[in-house]
């Protein structure tokens, strides 16, 4: 089974140091992502979550400051030195990134803007996944009268509409209340279901890694490194409400938490 | 109760009367200031009607107004140029900083001289002085807009795969036209200014100019004249900057500190 699954990203021997307070944030970082998978990177906080996703988002390479070696393989193509511009990967960024003087309509249409979609077709494809995130009605809307739920669905369907093959998601969900972290979770897995999506989702809580992940990869504390990776055998579809309460779901939280326990008191 | 509306009337006519009492133009016995010196409401609008009438305040009044347009027209789009520039340049805006922030001290209506012999009477010197005015509101507001540009922002158009081009079309003009137009209202009422200015410099014809000539005659009517027509153009000027900055910048949440 798992050698007929098409490698999607690649991550070899991964460095990533901040020169300027010499922060060595990434060491030897080396893991594979198939297609169409759910990836979850789980770690404690400062452990270099973000600082990777940038790296695979290729925002590092640009930016002064920071060292980068290894490779970052993209559908075979090396993400770090390549110079062509990355078009097919989605970022939901840990930060709120609307541009606020643009409505929702106009937010969800800016990958599709970037990419030269025609005006007619580029707000039909917009519509079309504010519908999904269920945020028709708040198409005129501005950023600032949302609320932090919905702007996370805002940056969900932005990142979506102009179809990339690889989301990257960075703890999007975490500062919202459970109840509302619950219905995204849904919404996601339905949405990655759908699209066939390959999802690589950044966290440091086991329950979301847990409800959503085919594969989990801890992460150690700053340098982080890979300290294990854990496969979620829980069958799909999966109930968000009900998946917690079954044995597979805390034989398994058990186990992640010993590990990251010791990472948390690290750092 | 009386709305704040009917208050604020009742206040103006208040004032306007006792001004006019106080000339001795409602009984002579109540003369307290020669209108030679404050001249009076009803001298005034006689004043106005009859610039009016000679068909000389259209044409001035159009003067002014075109001088302190291509002003702040100029100065906006000179003043967003410059800096832009210097946001993407740092090493330009730390070689020049100094001259441009000595050139912003400098009082610039004293520039008006200078201007007039280099560009003579006619519009352009004023359009010079309004412009250089203008220019400096806009250039520090664009280039601090610039540099606060929130980075998270550019990463995010960028991970879409965005040219720095359309970076630039896409985040960096916005956000930076937000803070130009924060400053709009200043903008317009400074063009306004380098307009008048420049006209009591030197002059062919303006509302400016005809204040000019006024002082010259001892004409105090006329000079009243020209600012109750400069504060009616130029607080409705103020105004429709204020609509157009409301309008443009309706993405903003209301701020309310009260
Ligand atoms: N731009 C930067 N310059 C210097 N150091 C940085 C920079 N960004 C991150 N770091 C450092 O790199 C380490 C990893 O940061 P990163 O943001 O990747 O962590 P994280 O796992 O995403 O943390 P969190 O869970 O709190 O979001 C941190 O110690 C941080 O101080
Ligand atoms: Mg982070």
């Amino acid at each position: 089974m798992e050698a007929l699954r098409n490698l999607k990203v690649k991550v070899e021997g991964l460095n990533v140091t901040y020169t300027r307070d010499h922060v060595q944030a990434l060491k030897n970082v080396t893991f594979d992502v198939y297609s169409g998978e759910f990836l979850v990177i789980l770690g404690p906080s400062g452990c270099g979550k973000t600082t990777l996703l940038n790296a695979i988002s290729g925002l590092l390479k640009h930016r002064k400051g920071v060292e980068l070696s290894g490779r970052i393989l993209i559908d075979g193509i090396n993400v770090l030195t390549t110079a062509s511009p990355l078009r097919g990967i989605g970022y939901v960024t840990q930060k709120d990134t609307l541009l606020p003087w643009r409505t929702v309509l106009g937010n969800v249409e800016l990958g599709l803007e970037i990419q030269g979609v025609p005006k007619a077709e580029r707000r039909r494809r917009a519509l079309e996944f504010l519908r999904k995130v269920g945020l028709e009605g708040f198409r005129d809307s501005y950023p600032y009268e949302l609320s932090g739920g919905m702007r996370k669905r805002v940056l969900l369907a932005r990142a979506l509409a102009y179809g990339p093959e690889i989301l990257l998601m960075d703890e999007p969900f975490a500062s919202l209340d459970a109840q509302t972290r619950l219905l995204l979770h849904e919404e996601l897995l339905k949405l990655w279901r759908d699209h066939r999506i390959t999802v690589i989702f950044v966290t440091h809580d086991i329950d979301e890694a847990i409800t959503l992940a085919d594969r989990i990869i801890l992460l150690t504390a700053r340098p982080g490194s890979i300290k294990g990776t854990y496969k979620v055998h829980i069958p799909r579809p999966r109930s968000v409400q009900l998946i917690k309460i079954s044995r597979s779901f805390q034989e398994l939280y058990a186990r992640i938490w010993e590990g990251l326990s010791e990472e948390v008191l690290y750092a | 109760m009386l709305s704040n509306k009917v208050k604020q009337i009742l206040l103006l006519a208040i004032g306007l009367v006792f001004w006019e009492a106080i000339s001795g133009r409602i009984y002579g016995g109540f003369k307290l200031v020669d209108p030679l010196f404050i001249s009076s409401p009803s001298l005034i609008l006689l004043d106005i009607i009859e610039w009016v009438a000679k068909g000389t305040l259209i044409v001035d009044l159009m003067a002014t107004l075109e001088e302190a347009f291509l002003g702040l027209i100029l100065g906006i789009v000179t003043g967003m140029a410059i800096g832009l520039l210097f946001a993407y340049s740092e090493g330009l805006a730390t070689l020049l900083e100094p001259f441009l922030a000595a050139l912003n001290t400098l009082p610039r209506p004293a520039l008006a001289p200078l201007f007039v012999i280099w560009l003579g009477l006619g519009i352009p010197s004023k359009v010079l002085l309004s412009w250089s005015l203008v220019f400096f509101a806009v250039f520090y507001n664009t280039y601090l807009g610039a540099k606060n540009i929130d980075p998270d922002l550019i990463d995010s158009v960028r991970s879409m795969g965005a040219t720095s081009l359309q970076v630039f079309r896409i985040v960096v003009i916005p956000s930076t036209l937000s803070w130009v137009f924060a400053a709009l209202r200043v903008s317009v009422s400074y063009a306004l200014i380098g307009a008048v200015i420049g006209e009591f410099v030197g002059a062919t014809a303006g509302v400016g100019y005809r204040m000019m000539i006024a002082e010259g005659l001892l004409d105090t009517d006329r000079i009243f004249s020209g600012l109750v027509v400069l504060g009616l153009v130029g607080s409705s000027l103020v105004q429709i900057a204020g609509m157009i900055e409301k309008r443009l910048l309706r993405w903003r949440p209301p701020l309310s500190l009260g």
